[in-house]
C-alpha cells in the first residue's frame, strides 16, 4: 500500500493512502498528547478532555455523533498513554465530514460548564466500570509499584481525586496547548486519492494557526526496584497472578523489536491494530510459550499483552485459576527465560508475516497503524518496518532481551 | 438448508466463516460447546493451521458455533485440513479443556454486564435453552462433560452456512439443517444478584421480540433508534448524554431461528440504580412517539452503516454469513435498503405496543 505524507504551512502533517476498491474512507487526527503529558492534578485529564470534544463545537451544526451516525458512520476516540486520536469511518462519499469534523473540533470546542460537569460524571462511572473488572484493578495497583513518579504509572485512567477536582478552565487550557496543527497528525486511508484528501486536508485545515505546545517528551524512565510481590483479598472462583514487566516502546527500536518477537514466542500473536467496525479472528495459539504453565497446571488459562507506548510501559502476563501464586511466578520466570528452539522461532515468523497482512486489511486497521507509527516515531511506517526486521531476529535476541525485561516486575495475587 | 456464499474484497486477506450445529439450542449435552471450543483450540490440527499463520477464532452462540478462520490469500490451501482439525481431537486433553472452559464462563459469571444479560434472559425465557446465555451458561457444570459425549457431538458434527470472503475455499464435512425450537414460555419479572468485588451494577432489561424470519427489519429500525445508534440513540441520551448517570447505555436486538430479543443495558452506580432503570423503561416507552427526522437518521445511518462494516473482510463475513445460515434471500440487504426507504414512523412506534412483557436483571456489588 503506497503512503503519501504532506506538510501544511501551519505545521500539520498529513499522511494517507489510497485503495482502490474501497468504499470507505477512515479518517484520524491523532494528537501528540496523552498520559504521559499529565501532572499531579490533572492525571486523567487528557482522556476527560477527549470526552469534552464529542460535546458543543462551534462551527458545527449537529453534534459530532448525530452527523457520523446520520450516514452510518463510525467514530470514536482513544486516549493513550503518548496519543490520543479520534477517527470517523465513513461511506467514501461523506469522507468530507471526517475533515470538517476534526478541523472544528481541534480549534473550536466550547468546554460549557454543564457539559464539562457530566462528562466528569460519565468518566467518573468509567472508572467505575474498570474498578469493576478485577484484572484492570490489579493493573492500576501494579503500575502504580512499578513507577514512583513517571506519568504511565496511572495508566489512562488517571486518579480519582484529580477526576473529581480538576476545573473546566484547567483541562481548556491544556486543550488549547495541545490541540493546534503542529502537534497533530491527519490521517486518511480509503477510497480517496492522494489529490482529493490534499485538496479536503487544505480546504479545511490551511486557515488554522499554529499556537501551543510540542507535546513531544524526552524518553525516560525510572530505575526500578527488584520484583515486589502484592496480594489482595477477594471472594472470586477464579484466582488470578498479574506480573507487570516493563517492555521496551517505540522511542527504543531495538528493544521494541525484540520485544514483538518476545510476544509471538510467548503468546503467539500481537495485533498490531484493531478492527473497529468488525471484530477480527484472534488466535492465541496453544503452541505458545505461556500455555506451558496451563499443561504444567500452574493456571487454567493465561493472556499476555501490552499498549504501543513511547517510552517502557507496561507489559502484563495474567494468570488465572492459580493455586499457588509463589510457584507459578518462579515457574512463569523459568518458562519466558528457555532459549527458544528454531521450530518455535520459525513458528513466531510465520505468525508475525501473517499478522502484517491481517493488521493492513481494512482503513480503519491502516490509520492506526499510519498514525501512532507518524506521531511516535516519525514513520508512518514504523510499524511495518519493525515486524520485518523483528522476523530477522533470532534466539540469542529473545534471550538478552527477556533477560533485561525481568530484572523489573510487579506481581499481584488477587484470590 | 445449508447454503455457501463466496464474496470477495479488496485486501489480501481471506476470511472464513463456518456456523456449525452447536448452539445452545441443539447441543445434546448442556456446556458441550464450549468444552470443544477449548479442545479444538489444544488440537494439533487447529494449532497447525495456526503455525501456518491462520488466525481461528471460535465462539458460541444460541443456534450455532462460529468458527472464524483468517489466512492470507496465497495460503487459502492450509484451510483443506480444517474439517478434519475440527473432527479429529486428543480427548486426552479433555480435562485441561474443561479447566479452560471452566475458568471463562466462571468470570462471565462474575462479570456485571454478562451476568446481568444472562440472568435477564433467563427470566423471561424460564424454559428455553434461548433463555441461557453462551458467556455465562448459568446451571452448567462443565465437569460433567464426558468423552462419550465430545464423540457423540464429533460424530453428529456440520455445518448450517460456509461463507467466504476474499478467495475460493473449499471445506469438507455434512451439510445440517438448522431447527429452531421457539420458546414455550415467556416471562416478566425482576432478579437482582449481588457479585463480590464490584462498585458498579449493571441494569439488563430484555424483551421478546421477531425471529429472523420474522419482522426483522422492523425490528432493526426499532433498535436502531432505541439504543443501537450509539450516542443519539434514545438510551444513550437520556441516560448518558443529558444526565452522564452512565458510561454505557445501548440496546441490542438479537434475531435467531426459534425467536429474538432486545436488550436494554446500562452500568450506574448503587444510588441511580432506580433512576437509571426507570429512565430506560420510560425511554423504550417512549418509541410510542416517532418522528420523520428520526426516520431519517435511522435511514441514512443503517443505509451508510452497510457499507462501513464492509470495510474489512471480516465485517463482509460476519454481515453476510446469516444469508446462507438462516435461508435468507441473496439479496436480504438490498430489501433492507428498499424498507428504509418505505420507513414510516408508524412501523417503529407500533412496535411498541408488542413489547409487552419485559425481564429486568440487576447485577452488582
Amino acid at each position: 500500500m503506497a503512503v503519501f505524507e504532506l506538510r501544511l504551512n501551519n505545521g500539520l502533517r498529513v499522511v494517507g493512502s489510497h485503495i482502490g476498491g474501497s468504499g470507505v474512507e477512515a479518517i484520524y487526527m491523532f494528537y501528540n498528547v496523552g498520559a504521559k503529558n499529565e501532572r499531579d492534578g490533572i492525571y486523567g485529564g487528557s482522556h476527560l478532555v477527549e470526552h469534552i470534544l464529542f460535546r458543543s463545537i462551534k462551527g458545527l451544526e449537529k453534534s459530532i455523533d448525530e452527523i457520523v451516525e446520520g450516514v452510518g458512520g463510525y467514530f470514536n476516540g482513544f486516549t493513550g498513554f503518548d496519543t490520543t486520536a479520534y477517527v470517523e469511518v465513513l461511506p467514501v462519499d461523506k469522507a468530507e465530514l471526517g475533515f470538517m469534523i476534526e478541523a472544528n473540533r481541534m480549534v473550536n470546542a466550547l468546554f460549557l460548564d454543564n457539559e464539562f460537569n457530566l462528562e466528569r460524571s460519565i468518566v467518573l462511572s468509567e472508572f467505575d466500570m474498570n474498578e469493576n473488572d478485577e484484572e484492570a484493578r490489579m493493573s492500576l495497583i501494579a503500575a502504580r509499584k512499578l513507577w514512583d513518579t513517571h506519568p504511565y504509572r496511572h495508566m489512562v485512567i488517571g486518579v480519582r481525586r484529580d477526576l473529581e477536582g480538576v476545573t473546566r478552565d484547567e483541562l481548556y487550557r491544556y486543550y488549547r496547548q495541545y490541540y493546534h496543527p503542529s502537534n497533530a497528525v491527519l490521517v486518511a486511508v480509503g477510497g480517496l486519492s492522494e489529490h482529493e484528501v490534499e485538496k479536503l486536508a487544505k480546504s479545511y485545515f490551511g486557515g488554522l494557526s499554529d499556537e501551543g505546545l510540542s507535546g513531544a517528551i524526552e524518553p525516560w524512565d525510572e530505575e526500578g526496584a527488584g520484583v515486589i510481590r502484592m496480594s489482595i483479598k477477594g471472594s472470586t472462583s477464579v484466582p488470578r497472578l498479574l506480573t507487570m514487566f516493563k517492555a521496551p516502546g517505540l522511542s527504543n527500536g531495538q528493544g521494541f523489536r525484540a520485544q514483538l518477537l518476545t510476544d509471538f514466542i510467548l503468546i503467539g500473536d500481537r495485533p498490531l491494530a484493531y478492527g473497529l467496525t468488525a471484530a477480527e479472528p484472534i488466535s492465541v495459539p496453544r503452541f505458545a510459550r505461556l500455555y506451558r504453565l496451563v499443561e504444567e497446571g500452574y493456571a487454567t488459562s493465561v493472556s499476555a499483552g501490552h499498549d504501543l507506548t513511547l517510552m517502557n510501559g507496561p507489559y502484563e502476563v495474567v494468570l488465572r485459576g492459580v493455586k499457588d501464586p509463589d510457584k507459578a511466578f518462579n515457574r512463569l520466570i523459568e518458562v519466558m527465560l528457555d532459549k527458544p528452539t528454531d521450530d518455535e522461532v520459525e513458528k513466531a515468523r510465520l505468525r508475525m508475516r501473517a499478522r502484517l497482512g491481517s493488521s493492513t486489511d481494512s482503513p480503519s486497521k491502516l490509520g492506526q497503524i499510519y498514525g501512532m507509527g507518524s506521531v511516535l516515531a516519525n514513520d508512518p511506517e514504523y510499524l511495518i518496518h519493525a515486524v520485518e526486521d523483528a522476523i530477522k531476529l533470532g534466539p540469542g535476541d529473545y534471550v538478552r532481551h527477556v533477560e533485561e525485561l525481568i530484572r523489573y516486575a510487579v506481581v499481584v495475587y488477587y484470590g | 438448508m445449508a447454503r455457501v456464499l463466496k464474496l470477495t474484497h479488496w485486501s489480501g486477506s481471506t476470511v472464513l466463516d463456518l456456523k456449525l450445529n452447536l448452539g445452545l439450542v441443539n447441543e445434546d449435552v448442556p456446556g458441550i460447546s464450549r468444552v470443544l471450543i477449548s479442545l479444538w483450540k489444544w488440537s494439533r490440527g487447529v494449532m497447525e493451521l495456526e503455525r501456518s499463520g491462520a488466525s481461528i477464532s471460535f465462539s458460541n452462540s444460541w443456534d450455532y458455533l462460529t468458527v472464524s478462520v483468517k489466512v492470507p490469500r496465497e495460503s487459502t490451501n492450509v484451510l483443506r485440513s480444517l474439517w478434519d482439525a475440527l473432527t479429529k481431537v486428543d480427548l486426552s486433553m479433555l480435562g485441561r479443556a474443561i479447566n479452560e472452559a471452566s475458568t471463562q464462563v466462571n468470570l462471565a459469571r462474575e462479570d456485571t454486564r454478562s451476568r446481568s444479560m444472562a440472568e435477564a434472559l433467563r427470566g423471561l425465557m424460564p424454559n428455553s435453552p434461548y433463555g441461557n446465555h453462551p458467556e455465562t451458561l448459568l446451571g452448567v457444570d462443565l465437569s460433567g462433560v464426558k468423552p462419550e459425549d465430545v464423540r457423540k457431538a464429533l460424530d453428529n458434527l456440520a455445518y448450517y452456512s460456509i461463507t467466504v470472503v476474499g478467495g475460493d475455499v473449499e471445506v469438507n464435512g455434512s451439510p445440517a439443517t438448522g431447527k429452531w425450537p421457539r420458546p414455550s414460555t415467556i416471562n416478566s419479572g425482576e432478579v437482582k444478584v449481588s457479585l463480590s468485588g464490584k462498585v458498579q451494577y449493571t441494569v439488563a432489561i430484555a424483551y421478546p421480540a421477531d425471529s429472523i424470519y420474522g419482522k426483522v427489519y422492523d425490528y432493526m429500525a426499532f433498535n436502531t433508534l432505541l439504543g443501537g445508534m450509539g450516542l443519539i440513540s434514545r438510551l444513550y441520551t437520556e441516560v448518558r448524554v443529558k444526565r452522564g448517570l452512565a458510561y454505557y447505555a445501548y440496546s441490542a436486538y438479537i434475531p435467531l431461528g426459534g425467536i429474538g430479543f432486545i436488550v436494554a443495558m446500562a452500568g450506574t452506580r448503587e444510588k441511580y440504580v432506580n433512576q437509571v432503570k426507570e429512565i430506560m423503561m420510560s425511554t423504550v416507552a417512549s418509541m410510542r412517539e416517532v418522528s420523520k427526522s428520526d426516520i431519517e437518521l435511522v435511514r441514512g445511518n443503517q443505509i451508510g452503516r452497510l457499507v462501513v462494516r464492509a470495510e474489512s473482510p471480516e465485517g463482509v463475513a460476519q454481515m453476510y454469513s446469516i444469508i446462507p445460515l438462516y435461508g435468507l434471500p441473496n439479496d436480504y440487504y438490498d430489501r433492507y435498503v428498499k424498507f428504509l426507504g418505505d420507513l414510516r414512523p408508524e412501523t417503529i412506534a407500533k412496535l411498541t405496543d408488542e413489547l409487552r412483557s419485559s425481564f429486568i436483571a440487576v447485577a452488582g456489588p
